[in-house]
């Protein structure tokens, strides 16, 4: 079985800052991290693999730098997965959802025999440009989104989604997409032997044209045309004291704004 | 496809009951609507949701498209999308508006990918330039704030975040068109199996409470969060908590306000016991004001409250009920 984990290298996002009154964003010197959510898909990946002998996980990674995202992959490899590939075109740097779903597509198809394809759900970190779950329909595969648990049993994926309200378990026939929104564990570290290991699985740079997809075909219909700041929040006020005290005056200020 | 000058919204349902959110974007498209003489169409999806859908003519839809089937009682990606591409085939329109939740992101996906557009994700203003849309949302866990255009004389395609725009006033007198969408024929592969609801009956849904109190670390324990319950009680809030407590397991997890949890835009947000990691700021910031209740003056969510309490929560907030208790006496 064939399992590729979309990788998606952004900016820390509790790094980024603009000063009031600014009006470019430069993200370059911004450390880059991948996507949570798609770090918590290659651990619940790596999972399948642990119990599923023979399956060949494969990461992928668009951006418009290779270099930017090398580190990310290598890592991939060191904590456990077979093989990656980079694709690298200069068209990354603002493809929106649809764009995305177009390359992850050649991607897939390109590798061929694959079963299951996963990343982490879009929206959540408020990411510059997320990519949906537009594959699976380009693809015409199943899609289950949300997804906070996966297991494999022959051609089925069970997943758990968690959901607004509650949890859904889902069959679902593969090959499918299921992007995951939630995980109960951190995932794992790599170990000595992997990074060892690590230097000998394969690693691929792909352009655009390795895809047979045009950069003009990713069309942009939804552009970024300015950046700014929020609105600064200062601080409060602060109330010390007794507790019988704080509490009278916290009151008495809640009900000032009618709260209470 | 061609372009209508409609505006269609398609409804957030939970457990077959209309949400807030589906309000909040008539309300914003009804003021679209008038301003270019547009109409607004609303598509509710489900099982048994005609007469709920019939109401809504009365926050400004025009016309409501009804897909109404046994088949689409459970959540399915699949089955919804199938249906919701033959309303947008009829209704053609020029801005589609999802909310941002499981399901209205979902849904703007699959339906950009068939009709080969982007998707602005996570709105939170949107004007009309008359050629295009431009919208607003917030990027880099709200640190900037991102500014996009769609292409003109495409359809935008945008999910709206949660409490972004104001509700819409009802209009008892207000009626709208229904049109049944047919849909006898969906068949998916997927199998949907069981939902098990996690929220306690009684409880507020979180993501809509105008006020909010959680607890986080600083209570101690599953039993001891009862207190946070009864300061719940006592402000008629929705009860959340941080992620330290639900990886602790002393509040279910669907409870989680931050990044991997839900987002809260209340009007009153009350932090006890939480010190204020980015990863729970993300989930809460947009508050209109926020109280902190904290030992340790120097936590994070002490410099950015509103009100930052200072003290052991198990003191302060039994006084906040006595006193809120008493305000209310005084005030009847």
């Amino acid at each position: 079985m064939r399992v590729v984990i979309s990788l998606k290298v952004v900016p820390d996002y509790e790094q980024v800052r603009m000063a009031q009154g600014a009006t470019v964003l430069d993200v370059a010197q911004v450390p880059r991290v991948v996507y949570t959510f798609d770090e918590l898909a290659l651990e619940m990946a790596l999972r399948i693999k642990d119990k599923n002998a023979g399956t060949e996980l494969i990461v992928v990674s668009m951006s418009p730098d290779a270099a930017k995202v090398r580190e990310v992959v290598k890592k991939a490899l060191a904590m456990g997965a077979d093989r990656a590939v980079i694709v690298e075109d200069a068209a990354f740097g603002d493809a929106d959802s649809w764009a995305q779903a177009q390359v992850l597509k050649a991607v897939v198809e390109k590798l061929g025999e694959v079963s299951l394809l996963s990343y982490g759900i879009p929206g959540i970190q408020g990411e510059a440009f997320p990519l949906g779950v537009e594959v699976g329909h380009l693809l015409n595969w199943p899609v289950v989104s949300y997804a906070s648990e996966m297991a494999v049993t022959g051609d089925t994926v069970a997943v758990v989604r968690h959901i607004e309200g509650g949890k859904q378990s889902v069959d679902v026939p593969m090959p499918a997409v299921v992007t995951i929104g939630k995980f109960q564990a951190d995932p794992r570290l790599p170990t000595f032997k992997g990074i060892m290991g690590a230097k000998n699985k394969p690693l691929e740079v792909w352009s655009l044209a390795d895809l047979a997809v045009t950069p003009d075909a990713l069309g942009h219909s939804v552009r970024q045309t300015a950046v700014a700041p929020p609105s600064a929040r200062g601080a409060g006020r602060k109330i010390e004291g007794d507790a019988v005290d704080v509490a009278k005056e916290a009151i008495a200020s809640l009900r000032g704004r009618q709260f209470v | 496809m061609g372009m209508q000058n409609r505006i269609l919204v398609l409804a957030e349902l939970q457990d077959g009951a209309i949400q807030g959110v589906t309000l909040e974007m008539l309300g914003k498209a009804r003021e679209l609507a008038n301003g270019r003489q547009a109409t607004v169409d609303v598509v509710v999806l489900g099982a048994n949701v005609t007469e709920q859908a019939r109401g809504l003519g009365a926050y400004g839809a025009d016309t409501v498209w009804v897909a109404e089937s046994p088949a689409l009682a459970d959540y399915d990606a699949q089955a919804y999308a199938i249906a919701l591409m033959q309303v947008i085939g009829r209704v053609e329109p020029t801005l589609f508006l999802c909310a941002a939740t499981s399901q209205g992101r979902d849904l703007s996906g699959l339906v950009a990918a068939r009709l080969g557009v982007g998707v602005a994700a996570d709105i939170n203003q949107i004007k009309d330039l008359g050629h295009a849309w431009e919208v607003v949302r917030p990027i880099f866990g709200g640190n900037v704030l991102s500014t996009l255009q769609s292409t003109p004389e495409r359809c935008l395609i945008a999910t709206v975040s949660l409490r972004a725009f104001e509700k819409a006033a009802a209009d008892a007198g207000r009626a709208c068109a229904v049109e049944a969408v047919a849909v006898d024929a969906i068949t998916t592969r997927t199998a949907i199996k069981v939902f098990a609801a996690e929220v306690a009956s009684g409880r507020l849904n979180l993501g809509d409470a105008e006020v909010v109190v959680a607890g986080g670390r600083g209570v101690g324990s599953a039993e001891k969060f009862a207190i946070i319950d009864d300061l719940g009680r006592a402000l008629g809030a929705a009860v959340g908590a941080s992620r330290a407590v639900t990886d602790a397991g002393w509040r279910p997890t669907n409870e989680q306000i931050g990044q991997t949890g839900v987002t809260v835009k209340p009007k009153l947000y009350v932090a006890a016991g939480i010190s204020g990691a980015v990863q729970h700021w993300v989930g809460m910031k947009d508050a209109g004001y926020v109280v902190a209740i904290n030992t340790d003056p120097e936590a994070p969510i002490m410099k950015t409250a509103d009100l930052a309490l200072v003290g052991d929560l198990f003191k302060v907030i039994p006084e906040l009920i006595r006193e809120i208790e008493a305000a209310r006496g005084a005030s009847v």
